[in-house]
C-alpha cells in the first residue's frame, strides 16, 4: 500500500522510491558534516532552574495578592461612599465610634465636626450630631477608628493629637494596613509552599 | 466576594502552580532525549555527540526546506551551537526535538533577514547550475508547497525518516505527521504532473 510505504516504509511504492533516489544527493551526510566548533566550556547547572521557577511563581503570586489587596482597598472605599445616607447605618459600642442614626435631622452647621457622643444619647434638642460631612459609616467591629474632636476631650475617647486625619481617612488607612498584612502572610505561605516543592525535587534528583 | 474567599482563591492558585511545577519536574526524564539533555547539562560531551547524531538529520531537513543548499550546513552548525548554549532553558525535556526544530526555523528565517550577500559563480559552476537537474526540480517543487508539508516531505523523502520518527523528533502528533505526508505528497504529485 502506498500510504504504508510513505508512512513507515512497509510494502513498496515505485514512485516514492524514485523520488527518494533522485533526492538522495541532498541527504544529510554525517561524514561531510563540519566538525562541531568549540562549544562553550561552561554549561549552566540544572539546579538553577528551580530558582527561576520559584521567582516566577512567587512574583506571579505576589502580583495577584497585591492587586487583590489594592482592589479590596478601593472597593471598600467606594462601598463606604455608596453606603452614605442609609437608614440602616450600624454603629458599635458608644465608646468606640459615633454615627448619627437619624439622617433626616442632620446638623449642617459649620461647628459640627467629628464628635464623640453616646449612641443612645440624643442631643439637647433631639438632633443627633452629624458625623463628618453628613456621612454614615459602616464600621467593622474589630476596628477602632480614631475620632478627632473639636473642643473638650471626652474621657473615653482615644485621640491622636499629633496626626490630624479625619475618621474616614483613618479608617481607610487601617483597612489598607489590614490588607497589606494579609498579603504578606499569604506571600509567606506561598513561598514556604514552593520551597517545600523544590526541596522535594532536589531530594528526588539527588537520590538517583 | 469576601476577603477570606478572595485570599483563599489566590492561595489555591499559587498552590496549583506549585503542584504543576512538581509534576512537570517528575515527568521530565521519561524519554531518552530527556535523559540525554540531563547528561548534557551535567557536562557530558559524549551525550551531546549522541544528541547531534539523533537530531542532525531533522535539523538539516528543516533548514533545507527553507534556505539554499549551500547555506544549509552553516545554519545547521549554528543551530546546534545555540542549542548547546541554551539547553538548560528547555522547560519540557521530553519535547526537546520540537524546541530544536523551532530554533532551526528561526535561524532559517534570520538568514533572509540578514540579507546574506551572494557572489557570482565561476563559469564552470554556472553552467552546471543551468542544467536544471531532476533533483533540483523536485526540491524546488517541494519547497513551493506549504511549509509544514514541505518540511515533513523533506524529512521523509530526503532524510529518510519514517512518519513516526518525524512526529517524535519534531514534536508533532502521529496524526498530524500522517496528514502532512499524505496531503503534501498529493500536492507534490500534482505539481510534478504524476498520476496517483
Amino acid at each position: 500500500m502506498k500510504e504504508d510505504y510513505l508512512w513507515d516504509k512497509t510494502g513498496g511504492d515505485p514512485e516514492i522510491e524514485r523520488l527518494e533516489n533522485a533526492l538522495a544527493a541532498y541527504r544529510f551526510q554525517e561524514n561531510d558534516t563540519p566538525l562541531i566548533p568549540s562549544l562553550p566550556a561552561k554549561v549552566l547547572a540544572f539546579e538553577q532552574k528551580p530558582a527561576r521557577r520559584f521567582y516566577k511563581l512567587a512574583f506571579a503570586a505576589a502580583a495577584c495578592l497585591a492587586f487583590a489587596a489594592a482592589g479590596s482597598g478601593v472597593w471598600f472605599g467606594f462601598y463606604n461612599d455608596k453606603t452614605t445616607n442609609r437608614d440602616s447605618a450600624k454603629t458599635i459600642e458608644p465608646e468606640k465610634i459615633v454615627a448619627p442614626r437619624n439622617e433626616s435631622k442632620v446638623d449642617n452647621s459649620p461647628e459640627s465636626l467629628v464628635e464623640k457622643t453616646e449612641v443612645s444619647t440624643a442631643g439637647k434638642d433631639g438632633n443627633y450630631k452629624q458625623f463628618a460631612r453628613s456621612k454614615f459609616v459602616k464600621v467593622h467591629k474589630n476596628i477602632q477608628p480614631v475620632v478627632y474632636r473639636k473642643g473638650a476631650k471626652p474621657a473615653n475617647v482615644e485621640v491622636e493629637a499629633e496626626v490630624k486625619l479625619t475618621a474616614e481617612e483613618r479608617y481607610a488607612y487601617d483597612q489598607l494596613r489590614l490588607a497589606l498584612s494579609i498579603t504578606s502572610s499569604k506571600l509567606k505561605l506561598v513561598k514556604n509552599k514552593v520551597e517545600g516543592v523544590e526541596e522535594k525535587n532536589v531530594a528526588r534528583k539527588g537520590g538517583r | 466576594m469576601s476577603e477570606t474567599e478572595m485570599t483563599g482563591n489566590i492561595f489555591n492558585f499559587a498552590a496549583g502552580k506549585a503542584k504543576a511545577a512538581a509534576i512537570s519536574a517528575a515527568t521530565q526524564t521519561d524519554r531518552p532525549e530527556a535523559r540525554l539533555v540531563e547528561r548534557i547539562c551535567a557536562g557530558d560531551g559524549e551525550a551531546f555527540g549522541e544528541f547531534y547524531k539523533i537530531f542532525a538529520p531533522v535539523v538539516h531537513g528543516i533548514v533545507l526546506a527553507r534556505v539554499p543548499r549551500d547555506e544549509v550546513d552553516d545554519i545547521v552548525q549554528n543551530v546546534f551551537v545555540s542549542a548547546y548554549k541554551n539547553l538548560h532553558t528547555v522547560r519540557d525535556r521530553n519535547r526537546v526535538g520540537a524546541w530544536l526544530a523551532m530554533i532551526a526555523r528561526n535561524l532559517s528565517i534570520e538568514y533572509y533577514r540578514r540579507g546574506k550577500p551572494t557572489e557570482e559563480l565561476p563559469e564552470e559552476l554556472r553552467q552546471k547550475d543551468d542544467l536544471k537537474t531532476e533533483a533540483s526540480e523536485i526540491l524546488a517543487a517541494i519547497r513551493s508547497l506549504p511549509e509544514t508539508y514541505a518540511e515533513t516531505l523533506i524529512l521523509r523523502l530526503i532524510e529518510g525518516l519514517t512518519g513516526a520518527e518525524i512526529a517524535e523528533r519534531t514534536g508533532l502528533t502521529n496524526e498530524s505527521a500522517r496528514v502532512n505526508l499524505h496531503r503534501g505528497m498529493k500536492m507534490l504529485r500534482q505539481k510534478l504532473g504524476v498520476r496517483e
